[in-house]
């Protein structure tokens, strides 16, 4: 996730302020979407409108929250900068009309919600919440509850709303969660609280540190709930700061979290659910973010902009807000304006072929996506949902080659599981042919043994090579090795039977299988983007760690009266990985016809190449070393706590002498201009 | 077929004048469906051109010639007037007796008033005080003499300034300093500055305005600690309060803008403030410059009145130094409104001493090297108008008309760029030259036939990190023999540009990292570094060593008769290092010989080199969005339709829908797409993935549907010269020609009526008048 962000972080960089681009789009902040997990430029989705910092006459002041109520009446609560009061603006854009209420008696209102007619206010600084009418009149009055539930915190709510149960949301603080109020003023309990997570930091200090250093550290809060909001379907949507990942949340009657992993920034401000269920959220750095309903990231736009004075960036944004029409409505507190965005053509194509997509109707969907591709190729969600369209019209093949755009696995696995049913259904006769044809031969074979016919000669060729090249013969002894490693041992100890030549070639062949392996493992099994493979990372993930077992094993056996020479450790450990190496190239061709049916498979012929290699290894530095079992677990693990510290040895040398190299160009550099 | 069906009916319904031309419905991607009131809003805001204030100037706030303004210069038109006392300059219009002057009489502008009350101000650097820039200094509160001497049509003022005080004692004690009787020391004490700069400067009267002169070599810098950072000439030059004067100024931003004049309570708390050609990048500065459009053009003006009075004010020379400040009423709670240039003489940067820049010191460096020549064209009656300034700058540049026979469209092809692989990189083909020429056909066989094109990845290895590039064809996508023959083939529709870039040089280009690439003025190699990309350093090229690889491949395109097209050239001028500095000057003047040879063609073209060239690509249809800006107005296009053909930028990439097509028409801007063979997602991988949408399949249908939209509605007005462009409802675009020709814009999503004609949603009508 973190390269996802510099990424983010990167490309804003680069663009913003490139001049001459081929590309225009009118606004001052670039749109990103996702391809592959990474972000991408895709079509401006939202435009701004010029800021307003007073709605007719009435002046924003200090905004804090917004919230849309009916008839297109827009709700704002406001602090007032000239006096210690607040008011909630409403106001209409389509009569242009504009009302303040409750400015007589609200301190600091840093929350609104509007359901039913009725008006919820939020007053941080009178430590109050509000049920108010139409009129701005007080109907109920949320005070802090006496309850040994609610905790010893102040009551400062900061955010409200309420359900179609009457039910009142307010949260006061965010680490506890939601407080949850009946209409009438009545503690419930909280309500979705984050979860604590044990850094390995923390699991560090808990072991090391006194009780007392405990005690002060082990204020171990739940991260912070920052903002909420609520579905048609009644469900609480939660934002949290300081957290990775889960930081947008959707949570069941239980406060139980609905959504899985979501694409976002740790420090989330605001979140609004717009029509068709989609998740809006607001960031402290003026981003924002909207989410299709099951939270894969739709858009990313927007930035911070200190200068005030770029249309379309925030200096501290507060609160968003979206109405039917998807127009964005966002609050920036610091300037004191409200900043609304407008859906261009290219989001309402993204909406209408989501709206189709979400209530099923997949096979309608096509066109819409199809359209949404041709502005944007790169676009992950779309490929997604044309391939899903085309799973449900049972066009397998071409939704196989869209979710393999989209790097989709679980629908690239459904769709090849059909296309391979469909190849097989119909070769099956064939099939069904060559295996009898196989088996008739085999049965035969086992009477008249007619095969040595043809194996003879193979085999007669490879003694003919084997003794025309020694290295061959030597590579080829691996085999042997293989059998019996305690007897092939004695020979490569004793008979230097293999050259470090012929187990270097083999090495690499090895490398070679691997290549093939990370470059050919189907689609479904590998985690790896193909075209980030990096040649001199995987040789070092390779060679690095067998060569430095080799030393250090080498090391280890000499001062621990090991039999083996550093020549033998080469050998023998090269020898003994090779069922891990032997099974990749066959595990590359099983993958590319299986499905996540299937996955088993893979695991267990994996499983088996590393089991065998790790007994493999085993005996091999037993035998190479002549040592006991014990002596043998004691060596390994002697062997790897070497490694460990001859990398953090080099690593330490390494920092010094750049740090040495840095000091001495710096010298030369002043010397060289201040002169 | 449908549409001359319409045109034919229309023209048996309306035989007689005027002839309406009229277009059909677009069926492009639907705009979206907004609320009516969220659409007013949309059409007001500043990214249209809104309904002009035609109110006229009251007499009230015309400003006074007063017994102390003496005449020193008349014409016709034109009294130039001079007050010694203030050396002040006012220019008056003898007909309609309107007058513009070089400063603001008896200002009410707290600190600014000094530099208000005069017609020169400057800026300078104290290096005794780690570089400290004392600005917005006017002459008026230095003590200084002036020389005064009358030349033809003016005078020439030579100004020494000697100090300045800082505080009131230092005023009250600085006569007693000049008898004698106080000694230098204790002038410093009370805050006095000794800045000992001299120059010189010549107003003029011209045949349609002034001129403001400052020659070069007249600058003196005399101090030992001080030195000169920026002139300001005519502060106060078409200066109006709040908004008692209706009208606007105009900044050449990106397309162009307007801020209007009106009471902005106090909006704003810093200047619009931009370097004209864009900002440097070889001076790490720490000045904010917030615009993400270059000033393309060496202009600014305003309009008092619209239809009334206004100025254009030309940069001449100097402007390679120059940048505009804008303040509008409120910022730095003072009350006018302000639109003038400073010219940096020197400019302040930090020179790092460690390799990771992390520390360093302030230094200074001088970036004028000519004389600062300024004029003020005055506009009267329908030349008071952005439209008038357009003509006037024009004229100034030189510039000459040029006709062309048919709307053309612009095809930018992609043929290849590279992904990372194993062992360093791989070709991405997108389009062979194969497939180049079949796309092309079926542009033909849809009856396009002017297309301007354009190759992109021709060259080995694909475009991302190997431009510059000699002419080295990547033969993967075609033998030698048949990128020819493309050439050739595509040269019947039009000129053929092969994309290179002789501004940013790859890692894999074809300059050298030692030879050719240029550092900045503090002496670190100006390279930018992209960690994830597939070549991830990228330098910038000397002009020089652009004008030799570029000769190199001369002879060969002339031959072929290939361009090439530089999407960086015309809009970045930077002050390098190389050996020594070169001046933004130095580069100008090569860049200009470049595009003079007529086989380079460039983007966002800078003034400098618009009489060079007869085409331009991504030419803006936006400004830089900021807060101050009222109006967005196709102010670079009115100056340049008709001289040469304006391209916009790849509107594969512009997902505004209808509007973006409506605005081309009204811009005069013809369309460019980037097109390839094959899928754009096979680009995922490379740099240029930000070209997210380019296949053919995809693209076809509505380029050729785009196109007929817009040549429909641009060829009735080709090679026309627009006289009026008028907004009088919003959303809503009139365009009058000088052969009478109407056109109406309608950007509103509903039909409207005006002068009795109805324009559909989302479309254009013309209105040809009969003789």
């Amino acid at each position: 996730m973190m390269k996802l962000w510099s990424l983010f972080l990167a490309l804003q960089s680069v663009f913003i302020g490139v001049i001459a681009s081929p590309i225009e789009t009118g606004v001052r902040y670039q749109t990103f979407t996702l391809n592959d997990g990474e972000f991408v430029r895709t079509q401006t989705a939202y435009t701004p409108l010029s800021s307003v910092s007073d709605i007719y006459g009435v002046s924003l002041d200090t905004p804090n929250d917004i919230v849309l109520g009916d008839a297109g009446n827009v709700y704002i609560a406001s602090t007032n900068r000239t006096s210690d009061t607040g008011k909630i603006i409403r106001f209409n854009l389509d009569s242009e009309t504009v009302e303040t209420l409750g400015e007589d008696f609200l301190i600091n209102p840093t929350g609104v919600y509007v359901r039913d007619d009725r008006i919820y206010v939020a007053d941080r600084g009178a430590g109050l919440a509000y049920q108010l009418d139409t009129s701005g009149d007080i109907l109920v009055t949320y005070s802090r509850p006496d309850s040994p539930l609610f905790g010893d915190d102040a009551f400062q709510p900061r955010k409200i709303l309420a359900d179609a149960r009457g039910n009142v949301y307010i949260l006061n603080n965010g680490s506890r969660g939601l407080a949850q109020f009946t209409n009438d003023n009545e503690f419930l309990g909280y309500f979705g609280t984050n979860e604590v997570f044990a850094s390995l930091r923390t699991v560090l200090q808990y072991f090391f540190f006194t009780d007392e250093q405990r005690a002060n550290l082990f204020s171990l809060t739940p991260p912070e709930v920052s903002n909420m909001a609520i579905d048609e379907r009644g469900l609480i949507h939660t934002v949290s700061l300081g957290v990775e990942d889960t930081g947008v949340k959707r949570l069941n009657i239980n406060g139980d979290n609905l959504l899985g992993d979501v694409v976002h920034r740790a420090n989330l401000l605001d979140i609004y659910v717009g029509p068709i269920g989609n998740i809006y959220t607001i960031s402290g750095d003026g981003y924002i973010y909207e989410y299709d309903r099951e939270g894969n990231l739709l858009f990313a736009f927007g930035g911070q902009d200190e200068s005030n004075q770029i249309q379309g960036l925030f200096n501290v944004p507060s609160a968003l807000a979206v109405d039917d029409s998807y127009t964005i409505y966002a609050l920036d507190q610091a300037e004191g304006e409200l900043n609304i965005y407008l859906p261009t053509a290219f989001s309402d194509l993204v909406h209408e072929a989501l709206s189709l997509y979400q209530t099923g109707n997949y096979a309608a969907s096509e066109e819409p996506w199809k359209e949404v591709l041709k502005q944007n190729d790169l676009f992950d969600l779309a490929h997604i949902g044309l391939g899903n369209a085309y799973f449900s019209l049972e066009r397998y093949d071409e939704a196989l080659e869209e979710f393999d755009i989209a790097r989709y696995q679980s629908g690239y696995s459904d769709a090849f599981w059909e296309v391979r049913n469909e190849f097989l259904l119909e070769n099956v006769g064939t099939y069904v042919l060559i295996f009898f044809i196989v088996m008739i031969i085999y049965v035969i074979n086992l009477r008249l043994k007619f095969m040595h016919v043809v194996t003879d000669p193979i085999k007669k060729g490879i003694r003919w090579l084997r003794g025309k090249s020694r290295t061959l013969d030597e590579i080829l002894y691996v085999f042997r090795y293989l059998r019996n490693p305690a007897d092939a041992t004695y020979e490569i100890k004793r008979k230097n039977r293999v050259s470090i030549l012929s187990a270097t070639l083999l090495l690499l062949i090895y490398f070679g299988f691997y290549v093939y392996y990370i470059y050919e493992l189907g689609f479904l099994f590998n985690p790896r983007d193909i075209s980030e493979i990096n040649l001199l990372e995987e040789i070092l993930r390779v060679f690095l760690p067998l060569l430095l077992f080799v030393l250090s094993n080498y090391l280890i056996g000499s001062i621990r009266e090991g039999e083996g020479r550093l020549k033998d450790v080469y050998i023998t450990t090269i020898f003994s990985v090779t069922p891990y190496f032997i099974v990749l190239p066959f595990l590359a061709i099983l993958s590319r016809g299986l499905t996540f049916n299937e996955a088993f498979l893979i695991d267990f012929v994996q499983f088996i190449g590393i089991g065998v290699s790790v007994i493999y290894f085993f005996f091999m530095v037993k035998e190479t070393h002549y040592y006991s079992i014990k002596e043998t677990t004691a060596s390994i693990l002697i062997s790897f706590f070497t490694m460990l510290m001859l990398l953090l040895g080099s690593f330490i040398i390494y920092i010094l002498l750049s740090e040495l190299f840095t000091l001495m160009v710096d010298l030369v550099l002043e010397v060289f201009y201040r002169v | 077929m449908f549409s001359i069906l319409k045109k034919l009916t229309l023209l048996t319904l309306f035989g007689s004048a005027p002839f309406i031309i009229a277009n059909t419905q677009m069926n492009a991607p639907a705009e979206s469906e907004l609320p009516e009131y969220l659409e007013d809003r949309k059409l007001s805001s500043s990214q249209f051109t809104q309904v002009d204030d035609l109110r006229t100037v009251d007499p009230e706030n015309y400003i006074l010639i007063t017994e102390d303004d003496r005449i020193i210069a008349s014409n016709n038109d034109l009294n130039l007037y001079f007050n010694e006392t203030t050396t002040t300059f006012k220019v008056e219009d003898t007909a309609t007796e309107y007058v513009f002057a070089s400063h603001i009489e008896n200002p009410e502008a707290g600190t600014f008033n000094a530099l208000l009350e005069s017609a020169v101000g400057l800026d300078f650097i104290r290096l005794d005080r780690n570089y400290d820039l004392r600005e917005n200094v006017g002459l008026s509160e230095t003590i200084h003499t002036v020389g005064v001497m009358p030349i033809q049509d003016g005078v020439k003022l030579s100004i020494e300034i000697g100090g300045f005080c800082a505080t009131r004692a230092c005023e009250r004690f600085y006569p007693s300093y000049e008898s004698g009787d106080r000694t230098l020391e204790e002038m410093f004490e009370v805050g006095f500055t000794n800045i000992d700069i001299a120059f010189d400067v010549e107003v003029t009267l011209r045949e349609d305005g002034v001129n403001v002169k400052v020659p070069f070599e007249s600058i003196q810098e005399n101090a030992e600690n001080i030195r000169l950072a920026s002139l300001t000439l005519f502060p106060g030059f078409g200066a109006t309060e709040m908004d008692l004067t209706p009208g606007y100024m105009m900044i050449p931003d990106g397309a162009g803008a307007l801020i209007r004049y009106e009471d902005n309570e106090g909006a704003y708390l810093s200047p619009y403030q931009a370097p004209f050609y864009g900002g440097d990048l070889g001076i790490p500065s720490s000045r904010l410059n917030v615009s993400n459009y270059p000033l393309s053009l060496p202009v600014f003006g305003a309009v008092h009145g619209v239809y009334q009075h206004g100025f254009l004010s030309f940069i001449e020379s100097g402007d390679m130094s120059a940048r505009l400040l804008v303040y509008p009423n409120g910022t730095l709670n003072q009350p006018y409104n302000l639109i003038f240039a400073k010219y940096d003489y020197r400019r302040i940067y930090r020179q790092s001493f460690t390799t990771d820049g992390s520390s360093g010191a302030p230094r200074e460096i001088q970036t004028l090297f000519s004389d600062i020549d300024v004029s003020y064209t005055l506009l009267t009656g329908d030349d008071a108008h952005y439209v008038g300034m357009a003509h006037t700058t024009r004229d100034q540049l030189g510039l000459t008309q040029n006709a062309l026979s048919e709307v053309p469209l612009h095809l930018t092809y992609l043929m290849a760029d590279s992904e990372a692989s194993f062992f360093g990189a791989t070709l991405v083909e997108m389009s062979t030259v194969e497939a180049v020429r079949s796309m092309h056909q079926r542009f033909l066989d849809a009856g396009i036939t002017t297309i301007d094109t354009a190759l992109m990845g021709w060259n080995e290895g694909g475009m991302s990190g190997h431009l510059p590039a000699s002419y080295d064809l990547e033969n993967s996508l075609g033998s030698r023999r048949e990128f020819e023959d493309l050439f050739a083939f595509l040269n019947t529709t039009g000129d053929v540009s092969l994309v290179n870039d002789y501004i940013f040089a790859g890692e894999n280009s074809d300059a050298s990292y030692r030879r050719d690439m240029v550092s900045a003025v503090d002496r670190f190699k100006l390279t930018f570094e992209c960690g994830s990309c597939v070549y991830s350093e990228t330098g910038i090229l000397s002009a020089e060593s652009a004008q030799r690889l570029f000769e190199n491949d001369l002879e060969r395109l002339n031959a072929l008769d290939v361009d090439y097209m530089d999407p960086s050239l015309g809009s970045t001028l930077s002050t390098m290092y190389q050996g020594g500095l070169i001046s933004r000057e130095t580069s100008a003047k090569v860049y200009q010989a470049m595009v003079e040879t007529g086989r380079l063609n460039v983007s966002m073209p800078s003034g400098y080199l618009l009489p060079y060239l007869d085409k331009a690509y991504y030419v803006p249809t936006y400004h830089s969005s900021l807060e101050y800006f009222d109006d967005l107005i196709p102010f670079m296009s009115t100056v340049l339709n008709g001289v040469m053909p304006l391209y916009s930028s790849y509107l594969n990439f512009n997902s505004i829908g209808d509007t973006g097509l409506l605005k081309l028409i009204d811009f005069g801007i013809y369309p460019a797409y980037l097109v390839s063979d094959q899928p754009t997602s096979r680009l995922k991988n490379t740099d240029i993935s930000y070209f997210y949408t380019t296949q053919m399949e995809r693209w076809e249908d509505s380029i050729i549907e785009s196109y007929d939209f817009i040549e429909s509605a641009m060829a009735p007005t080709l090679n026309q010269t627009l006289v009026r462009r008028d907004v009088p409802m919003p959303g809503v675009v009139k365009k009058v020609f000088d052969d009478g020709t109407v056109q109406y814009i309608n950007y509103q999503s509903r039909p409207v009526t005006i002068d009795d004609f109805t324009v559909n949603a989302l479309d254009v009508l013309t209105v040809e008048v009969r003789p």
